[in-house]
């Protein structure tokens, strides 16, 4: 997948949380965005997956422009699959209604089919048991795979995680992680934000740094952390790595 | 959290309890010596009039109901309108209502508009008025609903592509309605009250029928009990289930 960013920039409240980026981004499967808190990584994913619109600038998805009004927005977003830090799913719903509903009511797929597609998807996450619990009689670790079943489940072009697991305790990340690490090699795309270091070592092909706003180095993940360029990723690499 | 309840404030509640039955014993008994004789048996005659005006009551009651949650829909959702001006009408349609007694708007709206605009059925004026006047409380809690389905939630919902109708239907709704639905009931217990005030426009409902019983008989109490006791029966089931509503729906969240 190639993401292109042309001085890419977007504002909150006067705070440059994007500044004017510009980069191409080549990766086989995984892009893991890394760097410090409100460096601008999670906004930069909101203006990726067409969250958020950007002050200026353009981009670019293997070569399509993403769109900026909102209709168009709306169905590009349709073909992007999204995985938020505290999972966002529908409290009024069960476990399989909240994979099913983008399905039926975005995708226009029949009910039999989405139920059979999503019932199959949660089963293999290990969700058998939890079918029709709703959000609140989940762990957090099952809400986020219940999550990434529903972000799955539209068969995306694109999935997109932000921070996936920093809502969760060491074990339930673990159960959460083992599910991202499949995806890849299921061959699934997908752009990760994460805290978890040692995972974007293990699963990224490229990394991103991101900090201030910008998009100080890019290279491939071997690259990255066995030898990273600027002075600003090595340290922060040396503080989160030390431990 | 709560204190421990210690035997001195059981002694306390036993005092106090003692204190209020005596008093309710002292004054039921000053209140029957003054009524020395019942007339139930002349009221009695009159239970079909009674009858008929708790049943219209209850109609009313009820189609004021569903159509001041219609008014309260439409309300809410134009304060929440991209357009300031139509933010602006339904703001002045809600600080107006709730800003004015229910009885100053039932004389303006029926005795002016309603003679203005050729309105002269009082029972169709009637249910009209009461619904404006619920609606503008009804469009608050709706809003309040509405406003409580979290940012989160929404950009979750834009994330899968839902359109903004969507968004109301699927998200935005559902959720709104278990914050909306316990203050609802207490609203419907409202409009069953709120509606005995209709009878100063002639209108049939309980209130008046008892005020008729009443000049007929000169029988006061036996005439404003059953008025009482015939409100009650109305507002009480609709108390417990709001309070029930309310506890359900806490602990799903």
């Amino acid at each position: 997948m190639k993401l292109e960013l042309d001085h890419l920039s977007k504002a909150y409240g006067g705070q440059k949380v994007i500044d004017d980026i510009s980069a191409t981004l080549e990766f086989p499967h995984v892009l893991a965005l890394l760097g410090p808190s409100g460096g601008g990584k999670s906004t930069l994913l909101r203006l990726i997956g067409g969250l958020v619109n950007p002050d200026a600038g353009r981009m670019t998805l293997d070569d399509q422009p993403v769109p900026v009004d909102e209709a168009n927005l709306r169905a590009y977003r349709t073909h992007i699959g999204t995985v938020f830090q505290s999972w966002n799913l529908f409290p009024h719903l069960d476990a399989l209604a909240n994979v099913m509903l983008p399905l039926t009511a975005v995708h226009g797929i029949p009910t039999d089919e989405a139920n059979q597609r999503s019932v199959e998807l949660l089963e293999r996450l290990q969700l058998a048991p939890h079918l029709h619990k709703r959000p609140a009689e989940l762990s957090g670790g099952q809400r986020q795979r219940v999550a990434i079943a529903r972000a799955v489940a539209i068969r995306p072009r694109l999935l997109l995680f932000d921070e996936p697991t920093s809502a969760l305790d060491p074990e339930m990340t673990a159960e959460v992680l083992e599910v991202i690490a499949d995806l890849k090699s299921e061959g699934r795309t997908f752009i990760l934000v994460t805290h978890a270091m040692n995972f974007a070592r293990k699963v990224a092909d490229q990394v991103a740094f991101v900090a201030e706003g910008k998009i100080t180095e890019h290279s491939s993940a071997e690259t990255f952390f066995a030898a990273p360029q600027t002075a600003q990723a090595r340290q922060f690499l040396d503080r989160v790595l030390q431990f | 959290m709560e204190n421990p309840f210690t035997p001195q404030h059981q002694r306390i509640n036993q005092a106090i309890s003692l204190l209020l039955g005596g008093l309710l014993l002292a004054g039921a008994s000053y209140a029957l010596l003054q009524v020395v004789t019942w007339n139930w048996s002349g009221v009695w005659t009159y239970r079909e009039v009674f009858w008929k005006g708790w049943f219209n009551t209850v109609w009313i009651s009820l189609a004021s109901l569903i159509l001041s949650v219609l008014i309260g829909s439409g309300a809410a959702l134009l304060r929440r309108s991209r357009y300031p001006a139509l933010r602006f009408v339904a703001s002045a349609y809600i600080e107006l209502i709730r800003g004015t007694p229910l009885l100053v708007q039932l004389l303006i709206l029926f005795y002016v508009v309603g003679s203005a605009i050729g309105l002269h059925n009082r029972y169709v004026a009637g249910i009209i008025i009461l619904s404006i006047f619920s609606g503008a409380y009804i469009a608050e809690m709706i809003r309040a609903g509405i406003e409580s389905v979290g940012q989160s939630q929404l950009e979750s919902a834009r994330a899968i592509g839902l359109s903004r109708l969507q968004v109301y239907r699927y998200v935005i709704f559902p959720q709104a309605l278990r914050h909306v639905l316990p203050p609802l009931a207490g609203q419907a217990s409202s409009i069953i009250k709120d509606s005995s005030l209709l009878s100063i426009l002639g209108i049939a409902e309980f209130t008046l029928a008892a005020q008729q019983v009443n000049s007929a008989t000169y029988s006061t109490l036996e005439s404003y009990l059953p008025l009482a006791v015939g409100y009650l029966a109305l507002t009480l089931p609709v108390s417990l289930l709001s309070r029930n509503l309310e506890k359900r729906f806490r602990y799903e969240t």
